[in-house]
């Protein structure tokens, strides 16, 4: 195994060991800790076993197969970055809702017993 | 007077008509158009709905007569108007309708859009500053940006729409529910009217005359226009491209 491969493996074990921390403090929600989790490491399965990527690129017809690694990291980057921009779409959807529901609410309330006027944030 | 002694007041002379009056912001103009609708022979209750301003546009509101729907934060003016027509709907108004709280929107349109609806032949009426002369006249982009609309809403919609970006309006009930349950969070008024021909509702214009602002400036300036009309047209033709794909799924 060359150093460069070493090197590769250990950065890819500490980042998924810095993800695994993360999720264990709770500070990643479960619907986005996957796809950081496959992203830490697939780059240590990758350095580990050359032969099978350089395999497939040829198998594509690449000739430099470096290459392979930089359309798959686009790939990965693109539907990563889809991927949250859909969660926190969602996210914003139930957020507005609730600003909603929580006015409604506080409206009832008034009616029932008036809320002392609050100050503007 | 509390804003609930006001609403006892309200609801014990059961007033069917309901004015939203969206407000960011609006300190000085909103008591103003508060006031004014309260006066209007129609005798309209009047919701003020506060999209989290950081001045005192809910205590102004309250203390003019109105009812206050305080907003946790700015949330945009789609769903501020959509938060003012679900109290509308719980409380089952018979027509709600839309002024904005910079005065823009005179009050005193509020008797020509509920006759409108009066007369049965329209779910949603809009009111349209291009069907009538004078008033004031809004920006060249924000004139281009309506014609643009209202070719766009012929050819998608078949509706023929001269002032596709007003949002004076007034709706019953069968619209005002079809608005709560979606109603874009950004520049809606084009998006609401398409939503309302799929859900079938008929719309109706009258020509009302506009105003200008009574204090302050709008937020939307010359590139905003362009972005509006930008955003707005492909979440149109997505929007087409949608209720075709739903139509085509419902086919055996």
């Amino acid at each position: 195994m060359k150093f460069f491969q070493i090197v590769a493996i250990v950065g890819s074990v500490l980042a998924t060991a810095f993800i695994v921390e993360l999720i264990r403090r709770r500070r990643i929600q479960h619907v986005l800790w996957l796809p950081w989790l496959a992203a830490t490491i697939a780059p240590g399965l990758l350095a580990a076993y050359i032969p099978g990527w350089a395999g497939a690129a040829h198998l594509l017809g690449i000739k430099y197969e470096p290459l392979l690694l930089v359309v798959l990291a686009s790939a990965i980057a693109f539907a990563m970055l889809l991927y949250l921009s859909v969660v926190v779409s969602s996210l914003i959807q139930k957020n507005l809702r609730l600003a909603q529901e929580l006015a409604l609410l506080r409206s009832r309330l008034d009616e029932v017993a008036p809320l002392p006027e609050r100050e503007p944030s | 007077m509390t804003g609930t002694e006001e609403s006892g007041a309200s609801s014990s002379r059961r007033a069917r008509v309901l004015a939203v009056v969206p407000a960011w912001n609006e300190e000085k103009n909103v008591p103003g158009v508060v006031r004014e609708l309260l006066a209007l022979a129609e005798r309209p209750d009047v919701l003020v709905v506060d999209d989290g301003s950081t001045d005192r546009t809910g205590a102004a509101a309250r203390a003019a007569g109105a009812r206050v729907l305080t907003l946790p934060y700015n949330s945009g003016i789609g769903a501020t108007v959509q938060a003012g027509i679900a109290w509308g709907v719980e409380r089952g108004y018979a027509v709600i309708a839309r002024f904005d709280g910079d005065g823009q929107h005179a009050p005193s349109f509020l008797g020509a859009l509920s006759a409108a609806l009066a007369q049965g032949d329209a779910d949603f009426v809009l009111g349209s500053r291009y069907l009538a002369e004078g008033g004031f006249r809004s920006t060249w982009t924000r004139r281009l940006g309506s014609r643009w609309f209202s070719f766009l809403l012929r050819v998608l919609t078949g509706e023929r729409i001269t002032d596709p970006t007003s949002g004076c309006w007034a709706v019953n009930g069968r619209a005002a529910r079809v608005l709560e349950a979606e109603y874009a969070s950004d520049y809606p008024e084009v998006d609401s009217l398409v939503r309302l021909r799929r859900a079938g509702c008929r719309i109706r214009e009258i020509p009302i005359v506009m105003r200008a602002r009574l204090e302050g400036r709008s937020s939307i300036d010359a590139v905003r226009a362009v972005y509006y009309m930008f955003k707005v047209t492909i979440a149109l033709v997505i929007g087409r491209v949608e209720t075709r794909a739903q139509q085509g799924g419902g086919t055996p």
